[in-house]
């Protein structure tokens, strides 16, 4: 009883934190383009666009738009390897936000494929 | 400016000698702000737009216009030129051209394209160009003449002059395209903006990475004849510098100024390459310009000054000759590449009338200089976390290097830990803007450490010439990588500074209208005001923002434009690479699937007011 009170308080705590912080602030846009690039590496149909929207929805339930454009950042200059996109592969930010994106994706994939 | 002002004035310029009147003519056009005539605007830099009818009060209501996609992933760094109703793109690697027409929706009345048949004009494949560029495929953009020429400088090297009517091609000449390379191909690339001065236009090249001795080459804009060119170091004769004329710190240089400084022939791969932005004074005709790091990049290998790498030149374009030199970094151990933008102001410095040339330096300090004489006037940090020099000796010109971050007095395979700035130095080729209403610079910055450990390399002509491995972090004291500050280049002080979280890789322009443009690398085009620094707007472009902004008015409405294209993967990479989370970014063969995408590739992005 006690352990159950705990758990469904800590869920609660959970919930109230994860309102507070994901503002749940994606544009249409910026969702329009995921699903958009899901569904051609995927597959152009009815299907895929409900799973690609639900993945963008998901992703955007688990981290601000502001850090989700800084992963972005980050994930194009992970492909480079000039000095000036050296300096993004080890700095901390850099780290936490695709930790994060990282996470949110594979979060969206057990949701939503 | 109406057809009929620009006849006039075209017909006047004629009637003057010819070598005046391309300069003449040129510099009119850039006086008048409805065109942006060469890529930083004017020849003095200051990428100013006299245009005001975007101002601090409507700027927040700023909407898209239209927008023009390349087509070309990759770095799009430069910007597009506006001559008359016509503007002129470029890309990255392949180096696309496009004509647009400003009266007609910017159609497209012609693209020129270098690459045939999977070849560049000098005979290089395009992959073996890819493989010897440094940093990312992109091209600092285009320049115009006005006997109706855009100039491209290729990737390869090769300086294409077009018809800027038919894209057509007026002549090809590569400019360093017999190479030393143990492969038969040269190791230089071309990636700087080739240089309109009268009738002649003048590159510099890249490599340095490559053991590849650089130099700046004029040629005769009507028949892209050889005129001159002068090696970053070497004999005198090569260098074009005289030892008793040419002048440093006040001083003539001396016979062998530059041999001197290097072990046995090491100056013959000594780097110095030249591809940033540079400055012209017609009245004191004078070229100025920066060269680039020594190689390789291991100090240990090379003691001494490795003259005149890291160095601002300021030479007569006519026939090269270096008027004064001044080396920034002498014995450079941390790649602070002296190519930043040379921008000319003239203006009081410490109480006095000055002729100056202003230089934010890789190396974290910004020199205010005489641009007619050569003398040191201002040299101060312009990030406080700049950590390797305590100052610089304003009697000798040297930085006072602390021997903690001296990655040469710690020796070869050591780690030398928290030198700041960064290889990428305080600022990158990004090139500031100088404000004339408030008197202020505005400059894009990089606010990152690093840790740096050389260590030995035996040159193989065409490989990667590096020697030292580098880890970057934030400044201490922060987790921001960037900052978007207004220098005080008499003072030698920061006026304002706004964090960003990534360095600031754009290129910013000031307006009349007391504002000022720059991008992120989240892709955010920003407007400031110039005087506080204050954000008035903000809007988000499809990729991270690495071009320079600039502006024109075309039938009475003033445009703001900036070229946005990082490459690699967007959003739209992490889209595709969702099926198979564990690949995450190495998900290649999803990104392919995605090439006939347009938002992959660069895109212009034009503003105006509702």
């Amino acid at each position: 009883m006690i352990n159950k009170l705990l758990v469904s308080s800590s869920l609660i705590l959970a919930t109230l934190l994860f309102n507070k912080s994901h503002s749940n602030d994606f544009p249409t846009l910026a969702r329009s383009e995921f699903v958009f690039a899901c569904m051609s590496s995927n597959a152009s149909n009815r299907d895929f666009m409900a799973k690609c929207s639900c993945a963008i929805d998901e992703i955007a339930k688990r981290m601000t738009f502001k850090e989700y454009a800084q992963a972005e950042a980050i994930a194009r200059l992970w492909e480079g390897n000039s000095p000036r996109e050296e300096a993004f592969k080890s700095v901390g930010l850099s780290k936490d936000r695709m930790q994060k994106l990282f996470r949110a994706q594979a979060a969206s994939e057990l949701e939503c494929f | 400016m109406s057809i009929l002002k620009k006849s006039i004035i075209a017909s006047a310029a004629l009637a003057l000698p010819f070598a005046v009147s391309a300069n003449s003519k040129l510099e009119k056009m850039m006086k008048d702000p409805g065109q942006w005539v060469q890529q930083s605007g004017d020849y003095a830099g200051h990428r100013f737009s006299n245009l005001d009818q975007i101002n601090k009060s409507n700027v927040g209501s700023l909407k898209v216009a239209w927008t023009f996609s390349t087509g070309v992933l990759r770095g799009h760094e430069g910007g597009p030129l506006v001559i008359g109703d016509v503007m002129y793109v470029h890309t990255a690697i392949p180096n696309i051209v496009y004509a647009l027409d400003l009266n007609d929706n910017q159609r497209i009345m012609w693209k020129y394209n270098p690459v045939k048949g999977g070849k560049y004009p000098g005979g290089e494949t395009m992959d073996r160009v890819i493989s010897v560029m440094c940093c990312d495929n992109v091209n600092r953009g285009v320049n115009y003449h006005p006997n109706g020429t855009i100039v491209l400088h290729a990737a390869d090297t090769s300086v294409i002059a077009l018809d800027a009517k038919t894209g057509k091609e007026k002549w090809i000449t590569t400019n360093l395209h017999s190479g030393t390379g143990k492969y038969g191909v040269s190791a230089s690339t071309g990636s700087g903006q080739p240089f309109i001065i009268k009738d002649m236009v003048g590159v510099g090249c890249s490599g340095a990475e490559f053991g590849v001795r650089c130099n700046w080459t004029q040629y005769d804009i009507n028949s892209g004849k050889r005129l001159w060119r002068a090696y970053s170091m070497g004999p005198d004769k090569d260098m074009l510098v005289d030892p008793n004329k040419t002048t440093s710190m006040l001083k003539p240089i001396g016979k062998d100024s530059s041999l001197k400084t290097w072990p046995g022939d090491a100056w013959k791969i000594g780097g110095g390459s030249i591809w940033g932005f540079y400055g012209y004074d017609s009245k004191l005709n004078t070229l100025y310009y920066g060269t680039g790091n020594p190689s390789t990049w291991n100090p240990v290998v090379r003691p001494g000054d490795n003259k005149w790498s890291m160095t601002i030149m300021a030479r007569n374009p006519d026939n090269g000759m270096a008027k004064w030199l001044y080396q920034m970094t002498p014995y450079d151990e941390w790649d602070y590449d002296g190519v930043n933008e040379m921008i000319l102001v003239d203006m009081k410095v410490k109480g006095k009338n000055r002729q100056a040339l202003v230089h934010f330096d890789r190396n974290g300090f910004a020199y205010t200089m005489d641009r007619a004489s050569g003398e040191l006037l201002v040299a101060e940090k312009y990030d406080p976390a700049v950590n390797w020099a305590t100052h610089v000796d304003m009697k000798t010109g040297r930085p006072q290097v602390v021997d903690r971050y001296s990655t040469a007095h710690q020796g070869e395979d050591v780690n030398t830990t928290n030198i700041c700035p960064a290889a990428l130095g305080t600022k990158d080729q990004q090139p500031a803007a100088y404000d004339r209403l408030s008197g202020l610079f505005m400059v894009p910055t990089n606010h990152v450490c690093m840790d740096y450990e050389p260590f030995k390399v035996d040159y193989v002509a065409g490989n990667a010439y590096v020697g030292a491995t580098l880890s970057m972090y934030p400044a201490p004291g922060g987790t921001h990588l960037g900052n978007f500050i207004a220098w005080d280049a008499d003072k030698g002080k920061i006026a304002w500074s706004n964090p960003e979280p990534f360095s600031v890789w754009s290129g910013a322009l000031a307006t009349a209208g007391g504002i000022t443009f720059y991008g992120t690398l989240e892709g955010y085009a920003k407007a400031v005001e110039s005087k506080t620094g204050k954000e008035l707007f903000s809007f988000k472009t499809p990729s991270g923002i690495i071009g320079n902004f600039m502006a024109y008015s075309h039938k009475g409405k003033q445009y703001v434009g900036i070229l946005s294209g990082v490459g690699g993967w967007a959003g739209i990479g992490l889209a595709a690479g969702l099926t198979d989370p564990t690949a995450g970014l190495g998900a290649v063969g999803a990104y392919s699937a995605l090439s006939n995408h347009t938002a992959l590739g660069g895109v212009l992005t034009v503003f105006a007011l509702p």
